[in-house]
């Protein structure tokens, strides 16, 4: 609380996008220049320092992923912005790519310098026309302006940055699966190693990283370090841009400091509170991925560790908020229909799993499941994903596996209740109601 | 992966009419601009499916064979990424697709209500074609606009948000 907004700081309200010329008169594009006079490695140094981790949702430090790049390949380098934001619940990278869409193109402009590339793809999905559009808009500005193109600020390098609007697959943000949908094809994850910053778009060395992580680090270069490591902790440094969503007054998004600012704090304070008076029964914090919290662990602040501790993980900062009257068994069908629409096929745990997870718990959501089949969901849990053990060639399955196991951790009665009444009561309302007993809307 | 189509298969009409509105020749200066961004042609192929199906509203088989020669690859493999993604169209679709998010944040504020009162008003289910040709419905995986839950998207255009069943139904009658 009392943090002045960086990324956000002087972003019109949602509908507006800043142009070239207000962006330049808040200081715009000096940490670009700034980075060009550095050497790239002290531009990757500064990163490190700050201690940046990626806003993707995995958390990985910047700074190191982008030393790994090898030097003197005789390969060209590549950046990718990784603007999919497909996970349920998140909506924070909208924000900076509609709103202050020169931060972002800044933002890649430094990555460029600093891992040597010459050419950056901003992958954003397709549902984001109006993202698409001003990013778009900017870019045309930055060009006219020389901030992108032959010869970057006049001082002879050459940087082009294009969009590549993806089509409609969740599986695309996954990071691999982004490099072989801009390389053309299905947004296949590809087994790692090689890692992309060795081998990645067409066999060159690639760098993948979220918008608000390349937002930041414009902010990093033009600010310095000790600025952006007066937000956060020493593990959470910086800001965090998080949305909040569902059974709250005022849904919408807010920048936070992660180390002063409480789970509980975001849903009273920022988002007004549960509608309608009601008491909390959940949160999901990070995105829909990430285990679900009960009301009663939420008082940690939104560090990464904190609500690690807590059993759960801040993720990509999508907070989910499902007040008491919330069938859980609902929330977890609505998931699980999700992560089996969206897997990819390559791997059978996966593409197996998934559909068994989104069987067995319609099952139960319909009244037809028995107590055992909620021992059954969980141990089908156990056996989908594995992307760690290599049973999976990336982590859509254990995002599925996320969800489920906790659901039944901490709210087991609900399931259990939809198994002795009968099924779950959206289900039974449904079916008075006369309408279709399909699980879907 | 999207559900396989169970639409029935467009007839020799709907293609020619959709071939008809513009010959790909005249989409080649716009193409080119879009090959030279990337190292290597075959990496084109998402945004030149994007330009062909705006400018003839769905991807019809004539479309794929020149795509594929366009982009040089295999046709088949424009097939497979088309049906990969669920925002390219290989059959015909209404003037507008309009996507109806169901996901977790939007059905906890009633996306299903939503998404009936569309069905119920336009007398078509998530997947069909109103009968005038207006509109495409699509049930939707979430939007990212979860800050205005329950929310639909028109394709390529506007969006809508706080949703009621009343207010969904009153933007679309809305729009000319
Ligand atoms: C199934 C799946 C979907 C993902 N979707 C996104 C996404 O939409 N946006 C994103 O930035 N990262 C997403 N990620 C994480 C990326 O794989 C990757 O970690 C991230 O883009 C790296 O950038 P960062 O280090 O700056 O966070 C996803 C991961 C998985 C497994
Ligand atoms: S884990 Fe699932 S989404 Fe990921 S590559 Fe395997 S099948 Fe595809
Ligand atoms: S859940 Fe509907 S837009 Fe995110």
């Amino acid at each position: 609380m009392g943090l002045s907004p960086r990324l956000l700081a002087h972003a019109p309200p949602i509908g507006g996008r800043q142009t070239l010329d207000e962006y330049l008169s808040h200081g715009g594009y000096e940490g670009l220049k700034k980075a060009l006079s550095m050497k790239p490695d002290d531009v990757t140094q500064m990163v490190l320092e700050a201690g940046v981790r990626g806003r993707g949702g995995a958390g990985f430090p910047a700074g190191r992923k982008w030393s790994f790049v090898p030097k003197n390949t005789g390969k060209p380098v590549y950046l990718a912005c990784n603007a999919d934001e497909s996970e349920p619940g998140c909506f924070k990278d909208r924000q900076i790519m509609e709103r202050v869409p020169h931060l972002l193109i800044e933002g890649c402009l430094v990555a460029c310098h600093a891992i040597g590339a010459e050419t950056a793809y901003i992958y954003i999905r397709g549902e984001y026309p109006q993202a698409i559009a001003a990013v778009e808009a900017a870019l045309d500005e930055a060009r006219a302006k020389g901030h992108v193109g032959a010869n970057v600020l006049g001082r002879g390098g050459r940087c082009d940055v294009w969009v590549h609007q993806g089509a409609g697959a969740y599986v695309c943000g996954e990071e691999t699966g982004l490099l072989s949908s801009i390389e053309g094809g299905r947004g296949y994850p590809r087994i790692k190693p090689p890692f992309p910053a060795v081998e990645g778009l067409w066999g060159c060395p690639t760098i993948i990283n979220n918008v608000e992580t390349l937002a930041n680090a414009a902010v990093i270069v033009r600010d310095g370090v000790e600025a952006f490591r007066s937000a956060g902790d020493d593990d959470t440094t910086g800001t965090r841009l998080v949305g909040i969503s569902g059974h709250v007054e005022k849904p919408g998004d807010v920048e936070i400091d992660p180390a002063t600012t409480t789970i509980r704090e975001l849903i009273e304070v920022h988002a007004g509170g549960v509608w309608k008076g009601r008491e909390l029964k959940a949160v999901i914090p990070g995105g829909s991925s990430v285990p679900v919290m009960p009301a009663a662990a939420i008082d940690v602040p939104f560090t990464y560790g904190a609500v690690q501790a807590a059993g759960s993980l801040a993720g990509a900062a999508g907070v989910i908020v499902l007040d008491e009257t919330t069938c859980m068994v609902d929330a977890l069908v609505n998931l699980m229909q999700f992560y089996h629409h969206e897997s990819c096929g390559q791997c059978t745990p996966c593409r197996e799993g998934t559909g068994w997870l989104e069987k067995l718990v319609t099952r139960i959501w319909r009244g037809e499941g028995t107590l055992r089949d909620i021992d059954l969901l969980d141990s089908v849990a156990d056996t989908v994903g594995g992307a760690q053990q290599g049973k999976t060639i990336c982590f859509l399955a254990d995002s599925a596996v996320m969800p489920t196991k906790s659901f039944l951790k901490h709210f087991r009665e609900d399931f259990v209740k939809a198994v002795e009444e009968g099924g779950s009561p959206v289900f039974r309302a449904r079916r008075k109601r006369g309408a279709a007993a399909g699980a879907g809307a | 992966m999207s559900a396989p189509a169970t639409r029935p298969e467009p007839t020799a009409d709907e293609c020619a009419a959709a071939d008809a509105k513009a010959t790909f020749d005249s989409l080649r200066p716009h193409l080119d601009t879009l090959v030279a961004r990337y190292p290597q042609r075959a990496a084109a192929l998402l945004p030149v499916l994007w330009h062909v199906q705006r400018a003839r509203g769905w991807l019809t088989p004539r479309s794929i064979r020149e795509i594929a020669e366009y982009v040089a690859v295999p046709q088949a493999q424009v097939e497979g990424v088309i049906t990969f993604y669920t925002m390219f169209q290989d059959h015909p679709v209404g003037r507008d697709v309009v996507m109806v998010c169901k996901t977790l944040s939007c059905r906890l504020r009633g996306a299903e209500a939503v998404a009936d009162a569309l069905e119920d008003h336009f007398g078509v289910p998530m997947g069909g074609t109103t009968a005038d040709g207006r509109y495409t419905f699509e049930a939707a995986e979430c939007l990212g606009l979860c800050d205005m839950a329950p929310c639909m998207l028109v394709v390529d255009a506007d969006r809508y948000g706080d949703l009621t069943p009343e207010s969904a139904v009153k933007h679309l009658e809305d729009r000319s």
